[in-house]
């Protein structure tokens, strides 16, 4: 699983990303100043670093500017959407950046891009399903399951976001597409079918006013 | 219509008016003398015309003549006869009327009537004289009246348009620079060329721009202010909302442990009480005002208790000392605004103080003023950031005050609050060794 550094000083706003990244399978570790951070990065290999700007003691530009990030990805935070800042940052090298305030589904958006070639090649093993992304495939003891390409993306949306419930809007919204003119109506329909088709009955959960969740343990 | 063509039609209508009168009346008088005199000769002529026609008559009696009713009407048919050549015409008339005169305006002829003396005192003489000439001459007179006094008020008009202008010109000038500063919104002053009333109204205009200018400056800066405020306002609310909407968004969404469900809800709090905080603070630089405190007598070692149960948890973190010298058992100000004050100064000293150190509060008077000395041992302030430390929003070390989050509004209050009080606030920092604050209130 990937592993990473965010550095952000404000203590809740650090937790706040952390959640919300390990919950969806992401080791995280924290910083709070750039002195640290620095320390961090000399001392072990992250695979992305989420790294805000204003930073007390070494800034997050000066962060970059030094090379302490690089061969690593890096996304800053940002409290101001200005555009200097984002072109110096991309000029430095950053991968991309998110301004304050965001919102969890962005954030989490944001570092799944960041960390694609990395995600591919894992293969994500549910009970007895395994979910081989690179291949777009998908095994039940051991037996490849017949899904509909619709079906497999469903999943697919439902594992990168796992633990995180998905309203039926956003779900029509990802897999089927901002053209698609059908009723939410769809989204059960398919869910219902994938877990039919996985034994996915007390995976695929249905959350009570936000839409679906696919749990996994941490 | 401008002043100054009103002026000149008024002066003008009173003056055709004035004349009129004045000319009508001279005119009437005139005429009438003139009439009056060509009565009296008239008279005089018909007298002499009366008598010689009697004497004729008595000659005609004396030399044995018939002397009657119409012998007269004879004699009077000469005399017509030859005064017909002078403009006068005669005739007789059998009303008796006596000294009558009438005047025919109409055909302009004086009409006297007269009786003859005894014995014919049925017959009278009816003497007419034309005065048309004295008319028509009246006449022309007017008329070249008339076109006199046109001609005069046109000079008139046109002499009074000339001064009138002429006086009117500072006013104008007045106007026209007027119109210019407030079309190119410029800094020009009127210049003053008289000490007259529209030099003197200049005067007073340049006052009342100086004085608008500086109003402008004030208002301008005024709003650059609270714009400066609103932003960083914007800026501070921000990290709690994100923090709270994050959390909250997580609640909704995630699998979470009962662990994490908790964290989430700690920060959700403690980021909800940072925003009130910040509205309180920010509501109190806003509003407070002089007409609502209440100064009383406040007891120094019941203030400065009070203030050590507040604080008495985070001094007991830090493991600091908190030491009170009161040399001034009480002064002066309102309790809960002190109190705030206080606190305020005390936070900032622990936030600044190492674990394991000392604070120093001592309350003494000096001259007729208390003053409160607040003094720690910690990591002091920047001389380049003293002078703004008192700024709303200014944050002189932003790594501390991002780890004790403050939004940088405990001293522009502090500083509100001791204003209030009409008293002073000074600071004395040195980097590394510590920082004191003095406030002076008025001891009254």
């Amino acid at each position: 699983m990937a592993k990473i550094l965010i550095v952000e000083d404000d203590k809740s706003i650090n937790d706040l990303i952390a959640m919300n990244l390990s919950i969806i399978g992401y080791e995280c570790e924290k910083a709070f100043d750039g002195n640290a951070a620095a320390e961090m990065i000399k001392n072990s290999r992250y695979d992305l670093i989420l790294l805000d700007i204003m930073l007390p003691g070494i800034s997050g530009i000066d962060l970059l500017k030094q090379n302490t990030c690089e061969n690593t990805k890096v996304i800053l935070i940002t409290a101001k959407g200005g555009l200097n800042d984002k072109l110096e940052a991309f000029n430095l090298g950053a991968f991309d950046y998110i301004v304050k305030p965001f919102e969890m589904l962005e954030l989490i958006a944001r570092v799944k891009v960041a960390l694609k070639n990395f995600d591919v090649n894992e293969n994500i093993i549910i009970k007895d399903v395994e979910i081989r992304l690179r291949e777009h495939k998908v095994l039940k003891s051991g037996q490849e399951v017949d899904l509909t390409i619709l079906e497999y993306n469903l999943l697919e949306t439902l594992v990168i976001n796992r633990n995180i419930a998905l309203s039926r809007e956003k779900l029509l919204e990802v897999v089927w597409g901002y053209d698609f003119e059908g009723d939410t109506r769809t989204v059960d329909v398919h869910i219902m079918k994938l877990r039919k088709k996985l034994g996915f009955d007390d995976v695929i959960k249905t959350v009570y006013k936000m839409g679906y969740r696919l749990e996994v343990s941490q | 219509m401008k002043i100054k063509y009103k002026l000149i039609l008024i002066t003008v209508l009173f003056f055709i008016v004035t004349i009129n009168i004045v000319a009508g009346i001279a005119i009437n008088q005139y005429n009438s003398l003139f009439i009056q005199r060509e009565i009296k000769t008239a008279k005089n002529e018909m007298n002499f015309i009366m008598n010689s026609i009697e004497n004729y008559a008595k000659d005609l009696q004396a030399r044995g003549g018939i002397y009657n009713k119409d012998t007269l009407i004879s004699i009077i048919e000469i005399y017509k006869k030859y005064y017909i050549s002078q403009d006068i015409s005669l005739d007789y008339s059998d009303d008796n009327m006596e000294n009558n005169v009438f005047i025919d305006t109409e055909e302009g002829n004086i009409i006297i009537q007269s009786i003859f003396s005894e014995p014919f005192e049925s017959i009278s003489l009816v003497f007419k004289k034309s005065f048309q000439d004295i008319y028509d001459l009246q006449k022309n007179w007017n008329s070249f009246f008339i076109k006199i006094y046109l001609l005069l008020s046109i000079i008139l008009a046109i002499v009074l348009m000339l001064i009138i202008s002429r006086l009117f010109k500072p006013l104008d000038n007045l106007i026209h620079k007027t119109d210019e500063i407030i079309i190119e919104n410029s800094n020009e002053r009127i210049p003053i060329i008289d000490n007259d009333e529209v030099g003197e109204l200049s005067t007073k205009f340049n006052i009342m721009l100086d004085l608008l200018n500086e109003n402008m400056e004030t208002i301008k800066e005024s709003s650059i202010q609270k714009q400066w405020l609103l932003d960083n306002l914007t800026h501070e609310m921000r990290t709690p909302l994100t923090s709270i909407q994050g959390f909250s968004e997580y609640l909704m969404r995630a699998n979470a442990s009962e662990e994490d469900k908790l964290v989430a809800l700690t920060h959700i709090n403690e980021e909800a009480n940072r925003l009130k905080q910040l509205g309180d603070k920010m509501f109190a630089l806003m509003t407070l005002k002089k007409e609502s405190l209440n100064i009383v007598k406040l007891n120094s070692y019941e203030v400065f208790n009070t203030i050590r149960r507040i604080e008495f948890q985070r001094l007991k973190e830090m493991n600091i000392d908190l030491k009170v010298n009161i040399q001034a058992d009480y002064f002066y100000g309102d309790e809960q605004l002190i109190l705030v004050l206080l606190t305020n100064l005390v936070d900032n000293s622990i936030n600044a103080s190492k674990y394991n150190s000392r604070i120093e509060v001592d309350i003494y008077s000096k001259d007729d003023k208390n003053i409160i000395k607040v003094s720690d041992e910690g990591q002091g302030i920047d001389s380049k950031d003293l002078s703004n430390i008192f700024q709303p929003f200014y944050k002189a070390d932003k790594n501390r005050s991002a780890i004790y989050r403050g939004a940088g509004l405990g001293l522009s209050l502090c500083k509100k609050i001791v204003e209030l009080h009409d008293g002073s606030i000074e600071v004395e920092s040195q980097k590394d060794i510590g920082t004191t604050i003095y406030v002076s209130l008025k001891s009254i």
